[in-house]
């Protein structure tokens, strides 16, 4: 043990270099700086937006209708001019977005049902996003005003009757059933839900294993590199444990800098979306709660499970394709038929819907070990435990058959001789 | 007793023999040189010795352990310097040799002995305390023939221990293995430098693809072969 703690202390001492810690810092500033600039953003296109209005009827209906934009989180500017050119010159110095011009006779034409225009025009100088929400912005106010004019005249028509039940005579109420369990929830918001709260974790995943990968494949490429693995071998210590220390200790590092990473991501998501997607969301959490799809302890032990095996599994894989890397250069190269399988289950559940693909693509999926956490979340809130048992055994034969052979391959000539042979081969083809 | 003992040692990779039937033996506290040209086997023997590749026949007992069924035993008693070693360049010196003592101190008050008679044998003063990605070849090499002897091995393995040194450095270090020598520890060592082996080893083999030509005293060599030196008991040997 002490042996193994001392090469462990070591290949950690390895991996924690400023060349590590730097990018990690800038990651996490970069992260956290634009989500909070979103984030701000959209707290300012949320604030109240002025609007310059040109009110060319200057009736009592349009009044109302500037009335009715205030509490729609507009300022109306009053237009001193009934130009259209000047009010949009005027808009563009003092950078409002939108102008709206109420013609004359408005408030007869509606009142006579001719349906009369009212012209918005919206100043362009970005694409951001934030500035193209603008005209929704005036278009949902004008839905309203159109909906509270309707119901006026509605209400003069059908006295005693609400206006409400005359546009809509009938009206739904829907009912979600999950796992059994009934709730008064539409699916609309029941599926928004699960997919705002489970973004995050297929792309943290797939980070986490390919960065580990990445970080393990380095490790053992500098040792071959750095000249050192020769006299690594020699010393007293099984090379089982030389192997075990390596895992280990990419996985720790890579256990701290994924949950970095996630606190992050979460931060930049949540300043995105105005907080709609990222954990710890109780709206979120209440809604998948009411249909019994949330995290208990058990479905959270599983999904860890899950991902700590498939880590383990490309982990042991590596080992044995590290092997093949003479230096740091060779890494990429080695790694690449790794990053594939590593991608194909990442895309695959993030596009289609794993239940409803044809059977050779079924195998596929299943075969790669780094797919089970991919599909384990939906499992787990469905109550499918089946299949992420299922997954987390077969996920510990296949790293267990991967771990033996690479201590098989260090404790051969293998691991001193292999690249030789592989650039042999190149060289003869 | 006998420290090594090597019998018709055989090794191919693929179609080349590298080894083809090597034997020789090493007796306790004695330098043994295996001198050769590149290519001739000396390093596939000295890893195979040093439980690091495997051999396809013969059979080898160090210090009456049997390699292939005593390799943990037997790397607690050997240590092994190869020809293009490095060491961990994120570590100072100090910490390099405190990593290895790890390896093979059952204490902390034997580890801090290993560790002293490291620094003494590396003789880097302040330096030690400096990343080894900032020394020189010199320096980086005597932080590794610390490493290799601090433990103080029954058997040290060393592989071309002065290559690409001057010559200031080489004496340094010839006279480092012969001190050490005198404090109890066997050593095997090869070389392609004759003089070099012929200066250090009380007795030598001469070995040429994968074949041991001769083993004797260098004395005795030079007069069977009415030699000046070790380089013309090669040339002689190989007619």
């Amino acid at each position: 043990m002490k042996k193994f703690m001392n090469l462990f202390k070591k290949d950690i001492k390895e991996l924690v270099t400023i060349q590590l810690i730097l990018p990690l810092i800038i990651m996490i500033a970069i992260y956290g700086f634009l989500g909070t600039l979103v984030k701000s953003e959209t707290k300012k296109a949320m604030a109240p937006q002025n609007v310059v209005i040109v009110d060319m009827d200057k009736s009592a209906f349009s009044n109302s209708l500037i009335e009715t934009m205030k509490q729609g989180n507009l300022i109306p500017v009053q237009s001193q001019s009934d130009n259209i050119e000047i009010s949009l010159n005027v808009a563009k110095e003092k950078n409002i977005k939108v102008v709206i011009v109420i013609p004359d006779g408005f408030g007869q034409d509606v009142l006579s049902f001719k349906q009369p225009e009212i012209q918005v025009y919206s100043v362009m100088n970005s694409f951001s996003i934030m500035s193209m929400g603008q005209p929704s912005v005036v278009k949902g106010i004008i839905q309203t005003i159109n909906d509270s004019i309707s119901s006026q005249f509605i209400g003069e028509k059908f006295t005693g009757i609400p206006p409400e039940i005359v546009k809509s005579p009938i009206k739904t109420k829907d009912f979600v059933m999950v796992n059994g369990k009934v709730a008064a929830i539409s699916p609309d918001i029941v599926s928004q839900a699960f997919a705002s709260q489970n973004l995050i974790i297929p792309i943290v995943l797939a980070f986490v294993i390919i960065f580990s990968a990445q970080m393990l494949a380095s490790l053992i490429a500098l040792e071959k590199q750095n000249k050192t693995l020769e006299t690594l071998l020699t010393v007293p210590i099984k090379r089982s444990l030389i192997v075990f220390s390596k895992m280990l200790s990419v996985g720790v590092v890579a256990l701290i800098i994924s949950v970095v990473y996630l606190i992050a991501m979460n931060s930049y998501m949540s300043g995105i979306t105005g907080g709609s997607i990222g954990f710890g969301n109780n709206n979120v959490s209440a809604v998948l709660k009411q249909v019994g799809m949330n995290f208990t302890p058990l479905t959270y032990s599983l999904l860890g499970l899950s991902i700590f095996f498939a880590i383990l599994a490309a982990l042991s894989v590596t080992t044995i394709l590290a092997v093949y890397a003479e230096d740091l250069k060779d890494v990429q190269a080695m790694l690449a038929p790794l990053m594939i399988f590593i991608l194909i289950p990442y895309f695959l559940t993030l596009f289609t819907d794993p239940a409803n693909l044809s059977l050779p693509l079924k195998l596929i999926l299943y075969a790669i070990p780094f797919s089970h956490p991919f599909l384990a979340t939906q499992n787990l809130m469905f109550g499918r435990f089946s299949p992420v048992i299922l997954g987390i055994i077969y996920q510990i034969l296949f790293s267990f058959v991967c771990i033996m052979i690479a201590s098989k391959i260090f404790s051969s000539d293998r691991i001193l001789t292999a690249r030789v042979k592989f650039r042999k081969r190149l060289l003869s083809k | 007793m006998l420290a090594l003992e090597v019998k018709n040692l055989t090794k191919s990779y693929g179609s080349l023999k590298a080894l083809d039937g090597i034997s020789f033996e090493i007796n306790e506290g004695e330098i043994f040189g295996l001198i050769g040209p590149n290519g001739a086997g000396k390093t596939t023997a000295l890893r195979i010795i040093s439980t690091i590749l495997s051999r396809d026949g013969g059979d080898i007992n160090i210090f009456g352990m049997a390699l292939g069924k005593d390799d943990e035993k037997i790397r607690e008693i050997i240590s092994y310097l190869p020809e293009e070693a490095g060491a961990y360049k994120n570590l100072t010196g100090i910490g390099y040799l405190n990593f290895m003592a790890g390896f093979y101190a059952k204490s902390d008050g034997v580890k801090s002995s290993f560790v002293d008679t490291g620094v003494e044998i590396a003789d880097l003063g302040d330096r030690l305390k400096s990343k080894v990605s900032t020394y020189s070849k010199g320096m980086t090499r005597k932080i590794l023939l610390a490493r290799s002897l601090m433990m103080m091995p029954k058997l040290a393995i060393l592989d071309e221990p002065t290559s690409g040194l001057d010559v200031l450095n080489s004496i340094e270090i010839r006279n480092i293995i012969k001190d050490f020598v005198k404090r109890g520890i066997t050593v095997l060592l090869s070389s392609h430098n004759m003089l070099e082996v012929e200066f250090l080893s009380d007795r030598v083999a001469l070995i040429d693809k994968g074949k041991i030509l001769e083993t004797g005293k260098p004395d005795e060599l030079k007069k069977k072969f009415g030699a000046r030196n070790l380089e013309e008991v090669f040339i002689g040997a190989m007619r």
